[in-house]
């Protein structure tokens, strides 16, 4: 082992030195090769946290297997493996260990006990002392479980890390002692820990497990992190495996999700720099809530709030500081639980209301006994991929004109008499044509290479060098593209882990460096992770888990309509002709700014534009945040039926974020704010299980916990502009910096219960129930309880001479579950503001609070089946969920004539029911172990708004306002009673009774005085389709995922028309032709009038009609593309690895339709909030190509 | 045993928890309560922050007056508007009605405040103004029912001819109720600074306002009202209720354009030709000098697209901007002042009302105005070429309180339509948007504005009758006052 290290050190070495380089080459890819024949470890198949011993000779082992051959020895099986076969023993009664426990109770190693020798710091030395004790040669052969042969599966004894593989006939051979353990893996199958008891030769039956998604395993986790047998589930869960977001990286994990889990629908927008990630499980619930699922990493709630400005929220712009979840490191994660429906989540009371991601991180090392390492790399290399079509015929400009500039009348703008290009003779003498600067649109002249005045050619008096000169007007057609840069993103992860009889433990430290596409935008980020249990006395065991991540970046994007969305000039509002390598000088040497949209010749000022380089290196924000999040606990078994445990959980992070602007032509701005948070969360739970009679079992959990967060935001800006250029402090404020000092406080105390019964190991009853007083309502409305039930009935146990079922569930559940609200909604209270002179001032909040409100109320139905048939060839699951949230917690928007612009209220009904299915297909599998995996699911869910009734107010809205598009202030995304919510309104055309569109005598359409129901923002299904192949070592692996239905409203495409950037303004020489408005006058004869290009775009698809900017958001994607490959013994042998790993990927690769141009529909994401459906000049998407190494000793 | 002492040490846990939740929902670093003059300081600064914003004031008034030509974002001077412009001012004059409400409420509530009968006038008379202006730009308004959360979240719209009776009697009232012996408010009056006398001749002036605008519908009100009131106002620029901002951020004049210049507007031809035209010593102050020939001014023909031919050989440098003095901290924000008091006058004495000589009241208009502006030189002989004319009196009084009321976009909006004035002698002064209206309801000027759309959602039942009442929610619908 020592060497080992020794070779690991050596090695680590090798990577950074290759990462260095990396860094400062500008080619990306020749680093990635040098590393390709680094090694990895098996990545795809990862026990989750406990493993269960399966004891044949317990009770349920009289039912007679029929899907297994019999196994030689007790098989220790890691939880990957299919639970499916029938006559299994359940785990909720057949061992020791108590699986309702969460999940960090149960931790403690109960599978295998290996010498306590194996506690020693060098274990190295027993291994070697073992080995000479009493060898034997353990035959066996490794099956699939339909009986044909595995060959080239990795057969390794974990006391000796000795490994062989198998022949073609799925035969091996290999040296064991007694009491050694031997695991088995095999690409796409699931791994398997088999203990070597007896010299009798062995039968091992592995079984698919598809890439990146677990398949039914002995055990799941539900709320609070219990661990149940997915048999006795009486409602969905999907689980997922850390593979899946670990292989294929994204910066935010969450991302990876996307088509995986039926149900679950992630947004994101150009997320490779953690941007906003919205995550939406069966539909939007509240009218105005963010709807976004709550997170829980081992137990501990992580605070994901979106700190987003307001009008960011709606494309006005701002910086996307995106979710918190890219603080989670992927390398650390074992599995992620999905809960759905409400009956999943009652547990968690009202946060839990919009769903869970329950994740678990890894805990113990990938090998039972001793101590392992698992190394790994992953490089990724990102470009832009969907950019919009533009024209590269005209220039910047209006009216398709130049301006002139005589010699005779400015001199000083010239070197002299001779370098003014033109002369016509007509007295006026010598001259040159002037770019319009400050127009920031492309109606300019057509692009012949005339020789003009560019931008840069000016400022004499800062010593420009090209000062006077001309250049051709010619078109670059690249220059958006080459704007943006190649991004690359480095991970490094190391992680150790060990146990023995006594406890485990596991430390990882993970480093990702980040350069993003945009130029100046950086991003790194450090996790230190450790968790550990340990058997203090008989029956106590502590355990603790404790994760660091500390997040640098610099640059984000900004987003929407302003300056530092790089958008705005190439999309929005610019000039076509611009020359990026010119561009790049952006500041003269006294250090003012050089922008395409000065003023005049004569005047350098920006008439609106910065330029694009400056936005980058001046104007930009920075932040970062260091987080500890983890939980410390007790354990304790005080004897066979009772157990207690006792957590403490924390989430405690303080973020800074800096914008700042420089002072230059403008006077220069920056702003500060701290943000932290801490919640902390008690808990103490009591767990009892008893036999009631044979048949009847019987579990239940009594707990109680105390949730306290605190949060403030402090800093501020300056005010007037900076002072001295270039320094950005709060002092440094023209006039006294503004404060920004925020405080919040709440603390919700929790008692809940659960039961569950269990007959026959076929009929499954489980009850729970919470009750939650919130700091955030008033006591009289405290507390509030949430009740649920589900069932479970494995139907399939009754019907075993149906030879075709393999196994068959059906469950259904209902449940009540509610929400609380944010702080201080309660009492009503003034506002400061900035005193006017030497006088205070105040005024009343815009928000009338409410001393009666109540909690949010949801119910839930939900039901289900679960079927595999003809030997798990195929396998499908469909749930029915019917949801209606009412109560719902809303600031209603009010007429502003009441003295208030919203008021805190209970009102409104929203239902969601939908579908989810889930299909598993295994259309081959060959005797040459090749294998074809289809996995494909789809969700569609129906989303109806059933009213807005405001019973305090007696009165009842038609429609509730969620948000307005900034810039035109015509497209809202609404609540519309008898639609679904996210319903788009805006302005249309007017119709005639035909249908058709009326077009007024000045040519430019009719628009109706109001706006109207436009679309919607929410798709009418979603899903995902991987396909799957392995064959011997290798395995290849696609996903398709799509959206059909929903709509958007793109300024992309609205601003880049009326802006003449985009190819359609362009085309089909309309320009010189003029377009005719499709459409028929008012008498209804079909419209002739023609317009200029500029108008028509304009007026006809510009800001006023909303309508001509609205796209279908369909898209079919294909989103991922793995090829992994377990490197051959010879080649990792070498550095004493015991197992290496190489895949590579792609992601966000193809899109392959889409109905919108200009725009990826699946990347338009302005931050998670609920105002969806406003595309705000959203960043190209990405497109990633990787390697991941993954190594193990 | 140990599970019964877990037991009780949860619910222990959970029952001293108990007992802190309504304390922590308290918000402890805002306050509950507040000091009438801090809100008195809030609501007169919010209330001109609107009035004289680039948005509202520019992109509305000072557009559909005519001074101003839209630049780039030529749309809203085409009677296409920007939405959130409109709501935000509703709103914003709105919360201003309701901090002022709320000083009378504090007073109220707390019953020993001796400057309460002065403070609470002094609000009232505020609301007096701001509700005038919201009903001059919409019509019927939330007036009644306004302002009562609590009760209401569905105010019903009053009648404009109602509100304005209602405003006239509430500002007499307040005459009554001043008293110069109480204690007032103080620098918070950032008006006044309390002041009450000037306070009475503030609501005796704005009673001067309503009256004159309702001339043409209720003469007889109109002159009882201007008759009763106008030895008791404003009569000199001193008596000018204005707010001069301290000119530092946040707090400077909305169109100050230190930080960074404002380029969305020029001045008219409109504006420019005619005062060219009259040789007003104005102009220097009222529009810069083109850049490249500081001794001319040119204004942009109003409504002139970008687009338009004629356009894309003018630059910025060849037009106009408005002047520095109106985009600066020196410019103070007008509620109202003496020049429009005396053109009001005019008015009544060329209508016949017994308020003395029109002639004279004119040109004491026109002096006040030169004087406002610190214009000394040329003044006598202007008013000898812009002279009174009886027979002519809508247009020559029209023209000139047009140009005195700049930049007082809303007020001189609303002048322009109800003279429905033409320069002295006949000739148009106004023009249509030169590339034409992109409101069908008006294609020459809007006369009110739609009211803003959140009502149709927030206020449906209360908007529709509105709507319905004034004869549709247009911009082309006329206001009660308006008849010509």
């Amino acid at each position: 082992m020592r060497s080992h290290v020794l070779n690991w050190l050596w090695l680590c070495c090798a990577f950074f030195y290759s990462i260095s380089y990396a860094k400062a080459s500008t080619s990306v890819n020749q680093p990635l090769l040098n590393l390709t024949y680094f090694q990895q470890k098996d990545t795809t198949v990862k026990p989750t946290a406990n493993p269960v011993v399966i004891t044949p000779s317990s009770g349920n082992q009289t039912k007679t297997d029929t899907t297994k051959p019999a196994t030689a020895a007790p098989v220790v099986i890691t939880p990957n493996k299919d639970t499916t076969g029938k006559g299994q023993t359940d785990t909720t009664t057949a061992t020791r260990q108590d699986s309702t426990k969460p999940a960090a109770t149960a931790a403690k190693d109960t599978t295998v006990k290996p010498g306590s020798d194996t506690a020693l710091i060098v274990p190295a030395d027993a291994k070697t002392l073992k080995k000479e004790i009493s060898q034997f040669t353990v035959r066996g052969v490794v099956k699939e479980p339909a009986g044909t042969p595995i060959p080239g599966a990795k057969i390794m004894n974990t006391a000796t890390n000795e490994a062989v593989a198998t022949d073609v006939n799925g035969r091996f051979a290999l040296k064991v002692s007694s009491k050694d353990t031997i695991k088995i893996s095999a690409a796409s199958y699931a791994e398997q820990s088999v203990p070597i008891t007896s010299h009798d030769s062995l039968k091992i039956t592995l079984t698919s497990v598809s890439t990146g998604k677990k398949q039914l395993q002995e055990v799941v986790v539900t709320a609070l992190g219990i661990q149940k047998n997915p048999r006795s589930v009486g409602y969905a869960v999907e689980e997922v495996s850390g593979n899946t977001v670990q292989e294929a990286k994204e910066v935010n994990f969450v991302n990876a999700l996307s088509g995986k889990v039926p149900g679950l629908q992630v947004n994101t927008n150009t997320g490779s720099m953690g941007g906003s990630t919205k995550i939406t499980i069966r539909g939007p619930k509240s009218i105005l809530g963010d709807n976004n699922a709550f997170i829980v990493v081992d137990g501990t709630p992580i605070v994901n709030n979106n700190t987003n400005a307001a009008g960011q929220q709606n494309g006005g712009g701002g910086y996307d500081f995106g979710s918190s979840l890219q603080d989670i490191n992927p390398e650390d994660i074992e599995n992620i639980s999905v809960l759905k429906g409400a009956a999943a989540t009652a547990l968690y009371g009202s946060r839990g209301a919009n769903g869970v991601l329950l994740i678990t991180t890894k805990r113990r090392p990938d090998v039972p006994g001793g101590i392992g390492i698992t190394y790994s790399l992953n490089a990724q290399v990102d470009q832009v991929s969907v950019l919009p079509k533009y024209q590269n015929e005209y220039g910047g400009g209006t009216g398709g004109k130049f301006d002139t500039l005589y010699y005779n009348q400015h001199p000083e703008g010239f070197i002299d008499e001779a370098h003014a290009t033109y002369d016509d003779n007509n007295g006026k003498g010598r001259y040159d044509l002037l770019v319009k600067y400050a127009d920031d649109a492309s109606w300019g002249p057509k692009l012949s290479g005339q020789q003009v005045r560019h931008y840069w050619s000016w400022d004499k008096d800062k010593g420009n060098p090209y000062f006077g000169q001309t250049a051709p007007w010619v078109a670059h057609p690249n220059n958006v593209k080459d704007f943006y840069r190649s991004g690359l993103t480095l991970t490094n992860n190391i992680a150790i882990a060990g146990n023995d009889d006594k406890g485990s433990f596991r430390l990882s430290y993970g480093n990702m460096n980040q350069k993003f596409i945009l130029p100046g935008a950086y991003m790194t980020r450090n996790n230190i992770a450790f968790s550990g249990n340990y058997e203090v006395a008989k029956g106590l065991t502590g355990t603790a888990s404790v994760n660091y991540s500390m997040l640098d970046a610099k640059g984000r994007p900004g987003t929407g309509f302003t300056g530092p969305n790089p958008t705005l000039q190439f999309t929005m509002y610019g000039q076509r002709q611009l020359d990026n390598e010119m561009e790049k000088r952006y500041q003269y040497a006294d250090g003012s700014q050089i922008t395409w949209n000065r003023k005049s010749w004569n005047d350098p000022t920006p008439a609106s534009s910065n330029g694009p380089y400056w936005n980058r290196y001046m104007d930009y924000e920075s932040d970062s945040r260091n987080r500890l999040y983890g939980n410390a606990g007790l354990d304790y078994e005080a004897n066979k039926w009772l157990s207690f445990s006792a957590r403490v959980f924390m989430d405690d992070y303080n973020t800074l974020e800096e914008e700042r602007t420089a002072k230059d032509y403008f006077v220069g701005a920056y702003t500060k704010r701290v943000r932290t948070s801490r919640e902390m969360n008690y808990q103490l739970t009591a767990n009892i299980k008893a036999d009631i009679s044979g048949d009847l079992k019987f579990n239940a959990l009594v707990g109680g916990n105390v949730m306290h967060r605190k949060w403030t935001t402090t800093g501020g800006s300056t005010t007037g502009g900076l002072t001295i250029r270039g320094v950005y402090n709060l002092n440094n404020s023209v006039q006294t910096a503004i404060p920004i000092d925020e405080f919040y406080e709440k603390q919700i105390n929790s008692t809940f219960a659960t039961a569950s019964f269990a007959y026959k190991n076929l009929l499954f009853l489980d009850l729970t129930g919470r009750a939650d007083w919130s700091s955030s309502l008033i006591s009289k409305n405290n507390p509030y309880i949430y009740p649920s039930a589900s069932a479970a009935f494995v139907f399939s146990d009754l019907l075993k001479s149906w030879k075709w079922l393999s196994f068959g569930k059906l469950r259904a559940s209902v449940s009540m579950v509610g929400n609380d609200t944010d702080p201080y909604q309660i009492y009503d209270t003034y506002d400061f503001i900035p005193p006017f002179g030497s006088n205070p001032a105040t005024q009343l909040s815009s928000t009338k609070y409410n001393q009666t409100l109540k909690p949010e109320r949801s119910r839930e139905y939900e039901t289900g089946i679960q079927a595999k048939f003809f030997d798990n060839r195929i396998g499908v699951d469909f749930t029915y969920y019917d949801r209606v949230t009412k109560d719902q917690i809303i600031p209603l928007p009010v007429s502003s004539a009441t003295g208030f612009i919203n008021t805190i209220v209970n009102g409104g009904s929203v239902q969601n029911h939908g579908i989810e299915v889930g299909v598993d297909l295994n259309p081959v599998r060959l005797k040459n172990s090749f294998r074809w995996d289809i996995r494909a699911n789809i969700a569609r869910n129906r989303n109806k708004l059933l009213n807005l009734d405001i019973d305090q107010y007696h009165t009842s809205l038609p429609v509730l306002l969620i948000g307005t598009d900034r810039r035109t202030q015509k497209v809202s995304v609404a609540a519309y009673v008898g639609k679904p919510l996210g319903t788009l309104l805006g302005t249309d055309y007017v119709y005639n009774d035909k249908g058709q569109k009326i077009v007024g005598d000045n040519g430019i359409y009719m628009i109706t005085p109001n706006p109207v129901p436009i679309g919607n923002a929410y798709p009418d299904y979603t899903g995902g389709i991987t396909n799957s192949f392995s064959y011997k070592g290798i395995y290849l692996s696609a996903l398709v995922d799509f959206q059909h239905g929903g709509d958007f409203f793109s300024y992309t495409n609205m601003y880049g028309k009326g802006s003449g950037l985009l190819d359609i303004t362009a085309a089909n020489g309309v320009r010189e032709k003029g377009i005719i408005a499709e459409g028929v006058t008012a008498d209804g004869k079909p419209n002739q009038t023609v317009l200029d290009a500029a108008t028509y775009f304009q007026s006809n698809e510009g800001k006023l009609l909303s309508r001509a900017n609205l796209y279908d958001a369909s898209y079919v994607y294909l989103r991922e593309v793995k090829l992994g490959y377990n490197l051959p013994e010879t080649w990792y042998k070498k550095v004493h690895a015991q197992n290496a790993r190489l895949s590579l990927y792609g992601r966000n690769l193809w899109l392959i339709k889409s109905n919108a141009p200009n725009v990826d529909p699946s990347n338009i994401l302005n931050s998670s909030s609920n105002v969806q459906g406003i595309e705000g000049g959203a960043l190209p998407s990405v497109r990633s190509y990787g390697v991941n190494l993954n190594i193990s000793f | 045993m140990l599970k019964y002492s877990c037991l009780i040490l949860l619910s222990g846990l959970i029952l001293a928890a108990c007992n802190k939740l309504d304390d922590i929902n308290h918000n402890p670093t805002k306050p509950t309560t507040s000091d009438p003059a801090f809100l008195l300081t809030g609501a007169e600064k919010s209330a001109m922050d609107v009035m004289y914003s680039t948005l509202q004031n520019g992109y509305f008034a000072m557009l559909y007056a005519q001074y101003w030509s839209a630049n780039a974002r030529v749309a809203d001077s085409q009677y296409a508007i920007d939405e959130g412009n409109n709501s935000a001012f509703w709103t914003t004059l709105y919360k201003s009605l309701y901090n002022l409400e709320q000083i009378i409420q504090l007073n109220n509530a707390t019953a020993n405040n001796p400057a309460a009968v002065n403070q609470n006038a002094i609000a009232t008379i505020l609301k007096a103004w701001l509700f005038q202006i919201l009903t001059d730009t919409y019509g019927n308004v939330p007036y009644t029912e306004a302002l009562k959360l609590s009760t209401n979240i569905a105010p019903k719209y009053d009648d404009a001819r109602s509100i304005y009776n209602s405003l006239v009697d509430t500002l007499q009232a307040q005459i009554n109720v001043l008293d110069e012996s109480k204690p007032t408010f103080g620098a918070g009056d950032v008006i006044y600074g309390g002041d009450v006398s000037s306070w009475k001749t503030l609501a005796h002036s704005l009673l001067l306002r309503l009256a004159i605008r309702m001339a043409d519908v209720d003469p007889a009100k109109a002159q009882s009202i201007i008759e009763a009131n106008y030895q008791a106002a404003m009569t000199s620029n001193a008596d000018n209720a204005q707010v001069i901002y301290p000119g530092v951020t946040p707090n400077r004049f909305p169109m100050d354009e230190t930080e960074r210049s404002i380029i969305d507007f020029f001045v008219s031809s409109t504006l420019v030709d005619y005062m060219k035209s009259v040789n007003d010593p104005r102009l220097p102050v009222y529009a810069r000098p083109t850049k490249n020939n500081p001794s001319n001014f040119v204004g942009l023909r109003y409504g002139t697209t970008t687009n338009d031919p004629s356009r894309t050989s003018l630059t910025a440098d060849d037009l106009s901007f408005p002047g520095t003095k109106i985009y600066s901290s020196a410019m103070p924000a007008i509620l109202m002042s003496y020049p429009e008091v005396e053109f009001i006058l005019a008015e009544a004495a060329a209508r016949g009302y017994a308020v003395g000589d029109a002639a004279t009241h004119y040109t004491n208009g026109i002096k006040a105005s030169m004087n406002f502006w610190g214009i000394s030189t040329d003044v006598d002989a202007y008013i000898a070429r812009v002279p009174y004319n009886a027979a002519d009196w809508k247009n020559v009084i029209g023209t000139q309180k047009w140009l005195a009321l700049y930049p007082q976009g809303f007020q001189a909006w609303f002048e322009r339509i109800r003279l429905n004035f033409r320069k002295p002698g006949g000739d148009s002064l106004f023009v249509a948007p030169y590339n034409g209206s992109l409101d069908p309801n008006v294609p020459f000027v809007p006369y009110r504005l739609t009211y803003p759309t959140g009502e149709q959602t927030q206020n449906k039942a209360s908007y529709d009758a509105a709507a319905a009442a004034i004869g549709g929610d247009t911009k082309g619908t006329k206001n009660w006052w308006l008849k010509f």
